[in-house]
């Protein structure tokens, strides 16, 4: 038996929509262009999206992942596949046949003001031009980013053309950056999640890393020094001085057990630091391959 | 008007069936008020069962009536039809002092009524009703493809919507045209 949704008073059809998922809205708004906006009206969801793939867009809501794939294919569009638990496919047409506009439909029409996770990974396939572009929709509509990834090889400098775009990202919780830059490359990080984990970090100064406000804080390939490092924790010592600061990992081949400072004797036992304020840290060194330093702060 | 008796217990105060806890604090009497819908039977409902409803709590609260006159005085509902206004007070007897289940089988299973019954109930503000209600109404969609959503939630085409958008317009421009005409033979 039918019944005439649209005649629903306002509230009434946003009781309706909150018991709908994703997909449910999705199709609704498909529907017509009415109910698109009555879609759009209801800004009571804290859904949020993921960008991850040229051909997918990922909603996050009430612990389940509801994934959009695009599809060439009619015979496929809206049906649904398990993949395993809390995650469930479905198949679509982008809009354009652009993953971008997909997550800008999403975005617009769920009124998400959160993106769980922007990823961009040059290995699955090159998808840099969409990735820029979500990325700037972001900036423009002010997002928080919970979650940023970089991960590829091939294309280090068109990524290094992207990389300046980050310091202007509401990012929260962490950055992660996987890709290899070309040696010229030069770049001040200025916004700091909650964690940051650098693979490629040759880059980053240590001027940056007294600026750095973020918790975990890890760094490969770093160029950073024993001297860089006494700066670092004649800084650390200081009442109020990284009050975030939890943990500290730093591989660099410029790292040696031999220099004078706080970390003698940390490739043997653990040292610990002491700061003014009585707070402790606790040191170890690694001379492996890439000597790598490790620093944890034990806070209350 | 006809009256339906709908509550579990007498209109007289009831006795006390079982001991009281302590001779200071004696089982207060339960007290009743009647309604009626468009079709103006009259259904007694208990203050218990009535506590479900937000908007009928909130009138009843401090009136203070006496059995004589909540009787002269039922609550009219002239907005609800009699039937969904039936089923709406069985659901409130039923679930009289006692929490919702998350999955209520006592709910009214008419389809067909549905779309009512969640416009009643939205009325009278029966939140946990309400919800369960909307569980059906978004039950009805799962799984289908936006065609079947169409059908089933009644949702007019674009083309639809944009033809009654101008009959629309155009009534309310004759209706326009009509009142300045009215307007300009008054002031002749």
């Amino acid at each position: 038996m039918p019944i005439a949704l649209l005649k629903f008073p306002t509230d009434l059809l946003g009781d309706v929509f909150k018991l709908c998922n994703p997909f449910e809205l999705y199709k609704l708004s498909k529907c017509s262009k009415r109910t698109q906006k009555s879609i759009k009206s209801d800004r009571t969801k804290s859904w949020k999206i993921e960008f991850s793939d040229r051909n997918e867009v990922i909603i996050w809501a009430d612990r389940w992942e509801y994934h959009f794939n695009n599809s060439d294919n009619p015979s496929s569009y809206f049906k649904t596949f398990y993949f395993k638990e809390h995650m469930i496919t479905m198949y679509v047409q982008f809009p354009n046949g652009k993953s971008f506009d997909m997550f800008v439909y999403l975005l617009e029409t769920f009124g998400i003001r959160i993106v769980e996770k922007l990823e961009y990974r040059e290995y699955l396939n090159s998808y840099l031009d969409d990735f820029s572009r979500v990325a700037k929709v972001s900036i423009e509509r002010n997002l928080e980013i919970e979650n940023l990834s970089i991960r590829g090889v091939l294309e280090g400098k068109a990524v290094a053309n992207f990389m300046p775009v980050i310091n202007q990202m509401n990012i929260t919780k962490t950055f992660v950056c996987l890709q290899e830059f070309p040696q010229n490359f030069h770049y001040q990080l200025t916004t700091f999640p909650s964690e940051i984990r650098i693979y490629s970090s040759f880059w980053l100064d240590i001027n940056q890393l007294l600026n750095c406000t973020s918790s975990r804080i890890e760094l490969s390939d770093s160029m950073l020094s024993n001297k860089d490092l006494d700066v670092f924790f004649e800084k650390w010592k200081q009442i109020g001085t990284f009050p975030n600061l939890r943990h500290l990992v730093i591989r660099s081949k410029q790292i040696d057990d031999k220099s004078p400072g706080v970390w003698y004797g940390a490739d043997r036992n653990p040292v610990q630091v002491i700061k003014d304020d009585g707070t402790v840290g606790t040191l170890t060194l690694e001379m492996l391959k890439w000597p790598t330093l490790k620093f944890r702060v034990y806070a209350d | 008007m006809s009256s339906t008796e709908q509550g579990t217990s007498s209109a007289a105060p009831a006795e006390p069936t079982t001991a009281p806890e302590s001779a200071a604090a004696p089982e207060v009497p339960e007290s009743f008020y009647y309604v009626h819908g468009k079709d103006k039977v009259v259904h007694k409902v208990s203050a218990g069962a009535l506590q479900h409803s937000a908007l009928i709590h909130g009138m009843i609260s401090n009136l203070g009536y006496t059995e004589e006159q909540a009787k002269a005085n039922p609550f009219p509902f002239e907005n609800i039809d009699g039937d969904i206004l039936q089923m709406v007070v069985d659901w409130c007897n039923q679930h009289k002092g006692k929490p919702t289940p998350p999955e209520d089988t006592n709910l009214p299973k008419q389809k067909e009524k549905l779309f009512d019954l969640v416009l009643a109930v939205n009325y009278l503000e029966i939140k946990e009703l309400l919800t369960y209600c909307c569980k059906q109404v978004a039950m009805m969609v799962k799984g289908k493809s936006p065609e079947e959503i169409r059908e089933i939630w009644m949702i007019p085409t674009d083309a639809e919507d944009e033809a009654a958008e101008k009959e629309a317009k155009k009534r309310a421009g004759k209706e326009a045209a009509g009142e300045t005409a009215a307007a300009a033979g008054d002031a002749k």
